[in-house]
């Protein structure tokens, strides 16, 4: 696969003046970790949903890029793990696993190799039997991202993946996120964390406004602005008022 | 449609409800105890209370002044009104009974051919006996022989007993004075009319009894009993209960869209159709065990508490198909309410007050016939309505087959109707808010 290809995506919500996201042309390499970053309300999450064609925009196009060829987004090939945990807390894992399984149309078989394989990976196995509501936040993290690999697909998009997850579970979904990127998967990351970002993203974008204002390298960004850091860098970009 | 996807949301749903025992006692015991209270509640007023009006279907075969008089005294007292056209062709005896028999009217009342002569003929034969009995001899020429009236009323099966014996009263006397206003006529005795109130008439009684012929219509294999506030109020309120499962489900859909669950759903390739489809058969099978459940304590805990046993005049087959019929409807008007509202207080609130006006209106609460004409129009227009006929077709006035798939397509076209909305709706609010 040869990526994601964004042109000119632009979306306003109804009743809002400005546009959440703003005529944005964006690239997202296959086989990268690209980290998409800005403050609150920039656009992230839209963007990410449109991506994920789970809202539709007023104009422009989404498409994957396969082997010289465009098609429309498939759901198929993308695993989506949204900001909000969105298991069902009164089902078990396991249940919650094998529902999600079985609405991808996978085999019974295949959902119980991939159950054992994913929880030994996420060090869940211990958990399987425990309902949802009763597992801790980095638990119930991990096992969004399960959910969305469950179908094994050639794009992860993880929205805000590590916020509000404690080290030793953050130190994991990294680990795992390495893993599936060395496997050739297309990841599309957006966090708060830049310093989590600079290690982990190839690419990184920055939005603000709706708007994307910067895409590249971070070693080269930083190099290029004459910064040491990304959050430095991010500041010079937008500023130092609080959004909320 | 993905056959997996849908067993899978069946098997979701019904873990999911399962797991909350709480809940599911509710669904299932305040029902019970609901019908047992409206049952005990409705018991004593069920008995006396005083109908406000009625239609009354109107076949005049005789054409002579019987009939027009009889008309003229039902039309006088207010709270009858005739209808002896339907569809702007006239009423004959058969689309009479039929149209009783259906429920559509509650009474219908026939004068025969030859009703008008009998009576000249009875009162000249009381002039004779009269005049024979001062010394005169027998002067008007009579037909030998007492025959009745034959004039005929039939009943809807679920018409009360205290109704029926009400206006059968009633038309007794309508005739009985009739027939002494001719008397006091014949024997040019003037102001009949005030005077004959007055009488006591006993020396008459005789000659007038058995004019009235009462027809119980239903099917022929429907055992005749007293519709009794269990009759009413067990059907009745299964409906209610059935209609209630819209609370759970809209707040099901509610809790999916607020806990981003709708979010990884949505994410998952194929139709969002196959997870409506998949909770609408879930749903629809609990109300069905709903029903059963009821319906086995309604007839083992009433007479507990001394109410009459519900009757079931039919096999289960029926009683189950109309009550699947309901549960669809139900449910599909569920997941219109939880895909319209966005809070779990928003459908709450609209729901239940949505299930209380309709049942008010569609005959849970009073029988429809004593409502106002214009809101007995409305009610035919409630889904409520729509189930309980059904079981009032299956509990009391037995099943005709065309009446009893009619109503069940009004209820499944309405719950197809509601899935269509929701799932519109579902689309347009993707396209603009994502979830």
């Amino acid at each position: 696969m040869d990526g994601i290809q964004i042109s000119q995506i632009s979306k306003k919500y109804n009743g809002q003046f400005d546009f959440a996201v703003n005529r944005i042309d964006l690239t997202i390499p296959a086989g990268t970790i690209t980290g998409l970053l800005g403050p609150n309300g920039a656009g992230k999450t839209t963007l990410v949903l449109m991506i994920c064609g789970l809202l539709k925009p007023d104009s422009g196009q989404i498409c994957i890029e396969k082997d010289g060829k465009r098609s429309d987004i498939d759901k198929r090939f993308i695993g989506f793990v949204p900001q909000q945990d969105g298991l069902f807390g009164e089902l078990t894992l396991q249940e919650n696993l094998w529902y999600y399984g079985r609405l991808y149309g996978l085999e019974k078989v295949y959902i119980q190799q991939r159950i054992q394989d994913l929880v030994n990976i996420f060090q869940l196995t211990a958990h399987l039997s425990k309902r949802v509501k009763h597992l801790s936040g980095g638990m119930n993290r991990r096992a969004n991202i399960l959910v969305a690999l469950l179908h094994s697909p050639e794009i992860l998009i993880l929205d805000e993946p590590t916020a509000g997850v404690d080290i030793h579970s953050r130190a994991l979904i990294h680990e795992v996120i390495r893993e599936l990127n060395s496997q050739g998967k297309t990841i599309l990351y957006t966090s708060h964390l830049l310093a989590e970002a600079q290690e982990l993203c190839q690419i990184i974008s920055i939005m603000d406004y709706g708007r994307m204002i910067l895409t590249g390298n971070p070693e080269a960004l930083l190099k290029k602005h004459e910064m040491s850091n990304l959050e430095g860098l991010f500041i010079a970009l937008t500023g130092k008022a609080v959004r909320d | 449609m993905n056959r997996r996807r849908i067993t899978a949301t069946i098997i979701k749903e019904r873990i999911l409800l399962f797991r909350d025992p709480g809940g599911l006692v509710m669904l299932i015991a305040m029902p019970i105890m609901l019908i047992i209270a409206m049952a005990l509640v409705q018991d004593g007023p069920f008995k006396d209370y005083q109908d406000v009006g009625f239609k009354v279907v109107w076949v005049d075969n005789d054409h002579k002044p019987l009939g027009d008089s009889l008309r003229a005294m039902f039309e006088k007292s207010g709270r009858f009104t005739l209808i002896d056209s339907y569809k702007g062709i006239p009423v004959t005896e058969a689309s009479a009974k039929k149209l009783v028999e259906e429920g559509e009217y509650p009474l219908g009342v026939l004068i025969p051919k030859g009703s008008y002569s009998e009576m000249l003929n009875r009162s000249n034969k009381l002039i004779n006996t009269i005049g024979k009995a001062s010394g005169q001899p027998s002067i008007i020429p009579v037909r030998p022989g007492v025959d009745s009236l034959q004039i005929t009323l039939f009943f809807d099966p679920i018409a009360k007993a205290t109704i029926r014996m009400a206006i059968q009263n009633g038309i007794e006397k309508m005739l009985f004075k009739i027939q002494l206003d001719l008397l006091f006529d014949k024997m040019n005795i003037p102001g009949s009319s005030s005077e004959s109130q007055d009488m006591e008439g006993k020396e008459y009684e005789s000659l007038l009894a058995d004019n009235i012929i009462v027809e119980n219509l239903g099917k022929q294999s429907m055992p005749t009993f007293i519709m009794s506030s269990v009759q009413h109020n067990v059907p009745a309120w299964i409906v209610f209960a059935i209609f209630f499962l819209i609370i759970p489900l809209s707040g099901n859909f509610i809790k999916e869209k607020k806990e981003g669950s709708r979010l990884l759903l949505d994410m998952t390739p194929g139709s969002f159709i196959d997870i409506i489809l998949g909770k609408v058969i879930f749903y629809s099978l609990f109300g069905l065990f709903q029903f059963l459940s009821i319906l086995i304590a309604s007839r083992v805990l009433l007479p507990l508490v001394d109410l009459p046993v519900l009757e079931m005049n039919q096999s289960i087959f029926p009683a189950i198909v109309a009550a699947t019929g309901i549960s669809f409807a139900a449910v599909c008007f569920g997941v219109l309410v939880g895909s319209l509202f966005n809070t779990y207080h928003q459908a709450m609130m609209f729901g239940s007050v949505t299930i209380v006006i309709l049942s008010a209106l569609g005959g849970i609460w009073v029988p429809i016939e004593v409502l106002p004409y214009s809101l007995q129009l409305v009610a035919e227009l409630s889904p409520l309505q729509w189930g309980l006929s059904l079981f009032q077709d299956v509990f009391v006035r037995g099943i005709t087959w065309d009446r009893f798939f009619l109503k069940l397509c009004l209820l499944i076209v309405f719950g197809v109707v509601c899935l269509i909305i929701s799932t519109i709706h579902h689309d347009l609010q993707k396209k603009k808010v994502g979830f």
